[in-house]
């Protein structure tokens, strides 16, 4: 069989079973990979460091362990991308941060680790928008990504890079980080599937800090069973790992065919209210859906993205300044807009905004304790453009208004999950995203893995 | 309650009776808790681009040229306006368990 460019953008474990049926090689597959990822790299601007020897040599290795029969799991011989905030000894990790370039560290993040031990193979490392902050797709020193399914505009971000590659076959998984919603909003644009886990499942050991409680690590897939499959590769703790919880890891892919039927997934009307009409449309068709399959929608009141924003910004702003300040005295150039004040917010506020914090997440439990699930869109607007944010309602948008679904998420430190919603148009996908409580990881898969069998909007891939 | 317990809740409410009699400028705050050897501007000038540069010396950050009006407009910006209950634990993740 050959490699096409059909067949890279098939699902990762369609994928693992041709390798482990012998109906293609590792090295077959590299090789494509590279050979698509030279044709289009030039419009997606996907990638900071590119791995093309590097992979090649590894996905020798790989099938020769696949022949002496020393296979290391489902992710054996796969091809992927980290995003550039994740550690790898001895290979640039810039973070998107030009001055960064020839910063190579010494150890692998955990991710990194994890991810070589189960035998994949790194195809590079993944533009972003620099210090992985916001969600333009924007990158001043590596220059701006490109969403694959209409060139004119943004992939979002900011693991951009990382959701144009599972999209277009340039990689058959990516790990991003998430803070705000950096892996599910360009899931959302790109129609992957961006999972973002419960606060301490994943290791952030070694991935570059932006806020540490809030930072995320979460794979982009084209699948949900694909997610469920690298999450338990990448879930549980290691002895000396100050990031993770000591939780059971559970098989997650064996929990997806659970029935859903019963499953209540708690909406929030007046969170819903800003959004481009098109994602709306889009929205309503899949709550439609979801009840279609057996699930029960429930209305309920969570606590705002307004009302969480002051908080969300102290504790950001206070951790940011606390893990950059070394570059903030030293390369203050790298910050503008007066962003070294972080370093002058007083402890007292922090603690005030992490107390807040404690009163969101109270009220967020207490809010769903009727429900199992909740559910929302991932994103408000349906492209993004480089020129900035669309106005709704008269009202042109902030950053907070389009991370107003995800933020919420990272700031309570709940397990939520983007999936291939439906389409506005043919090149514009729209995401939903299910959420769920703690380390609830599997049931929120189970559902969402239900959606896109009934749906199949995760079968349609850009048109490049 | 004991002496401890005491001290605590005239702290308290002393930090509540603040905040809710009138906030007090943030920088103003800082430049008081710093204990970095400068006077206590008036609030005016506290709030003057010039102070806030004066400020980010004392914290070891030479501000370059208009860093200070954005500096000051950032910290405007982030100002807490919430009032959480001052006995709820803050959120910060401290695990007693430590791998050797």
């Amino acid at each position: 069989m050959s490699v096409t460019p059909e067949l890279l953008v098939a699902p990762l474990h369609e994928l693992s079973n041709l390798l482990d049926k012998g109906e293609i090689t590792s090295e077959e597959l590299v090789r494509a990979t590279i050979e698509r990822t030279e044709a289009l790299e030039s419009e997606l601007n996907s990638y900071i460091t590119f791995l093309p020897e590097r992979a090649l040599e590894a996905s020798r290795r790989r099938d020769e362990e696949r022949r002496r029969g020393e296979s290391k799991g489902p992710l054996h011989g796969i091809p992927i991308s980290l995003k550039d905030v994740f550690d790898t000894a001895g290979i640039a990790t810039t973070a998107g941060a030009g001055f960064l370039r020839n910063h190579e560290p010494t150890t692998d993040a955990e991710v990194t680790r994890r991810l070589a031990e189960a035998g994949t193979i790194l195809m590079g490392k993944a533009n972003l928008n620099k210090f992985a902050g916001g969600e333009s797709g924007e990158n001043p020193d590596f220059g701006n990504m490109q969403n694959p399914w209409n060139r004119n505009y943004s992939p979002s971000g900011s693991s951009g890079g990382s959701a144009t590659q599972v999209a277009t076959g340039l990689a058959a998984l990516s790990v991003g980080s998430d803070n705000g919603g950096s892996v599910r909003n360009p899931a959302s644009v790109c129609n992957v599937v961006g999972l973002k886990p419960t606060h301490g499942r994943i290791s952030t050991e070694g991935m570059f800090p932006r806020a540490y409680s809030i930072d995320h690590a979460g794979p982009l897939t084209r699948t949900v069973k694909d997610a469920a499959i690298v999450l338990r590769v990448l879930a549980g703790h290691r002895d000396g790992d100050t990031t993770t919880s000591r939780r059971e890891v559970p098989d997650y892919e064996a929990e997806l065919d659970g029935p859903v039927q019963g499953t209540k997934l708690g909406i929030d009307r007046e969170l819903t209210r800003v959004a481009e009409p098109a994602v709306t449309r889009v929205f309503e068709r899949a709550l439609t859906k979801l009840e279609e399959i057996g699930c029960e929608i429930v209305e309920l009141s969570l606590p705002t993205p307004e009302e969480m924003t002051e908080a969300m910004y102290l504790i950001f702003l206070c951790e940011w300044g606390a893990g950059h300040e070394p570059w903030m005295r030293e390369r203050p150039e790298e910050y503008d807009g007066g962003a070294r004040g972080a370093l002058l917010i007083p402890a007292v506020d922090y603690l005030k905004a992490q107390r807040e914090r404690r009163t969101f997440q109270v009220r967020a439990a207490q809010a769903m304790k009727g429900v199992d699930l909740l559910v929302s869109p991932t994103y408000p607007i349906v492209q993004r453009s480089h020129r900035g944010l669309p106005a709704i309602g008269g009202r042109r948008l902030d950053t907070m208004d389009v991370l107003r679904f995800t933020m919420p998420y990272d700031l309570l430190g709940l397990p939520a999950v983007s999936l291939p919603g439906g389409f506005a148009k043919d090149d514009a996908p729209v995401g939903i995203q299910i959420a769920g409580r703690a380390f609830q990881e599997a049931r929120v898969l189970r559902t969402a893995y239900a959606y896109e069998q009934a749906t199949q909007w995760h079968l349609r891939h850009p048109d490049i | 309650m004991g002496f401890a317990g005491e001290t605590l809740g005239r702290r308290h409410r002393s930090v509540e009776r603040g905040w809710l009699l009138k906030r007090r400028d943030v920088l103003r705050s800082l430049v008081g808790v710093a204990g970095v050897g400068i006077a206590l501007p008036s609030e005016a000038q506290a709030l003057s681009p010039a102070a806030v540069e004066e400020l980010m010396r004392a914290h070891g950050l030479e501000p370059r040229p208009g860093e200070g009006a954005q500096v000051l407009a950032f910290l405007l910006s982030v100002r807490p306006r919430a009032l959480p209950d001052p006995r709820i634990e803050p959120a910060i993740r401290m695990d007693p368990e430590v791998d050797p």
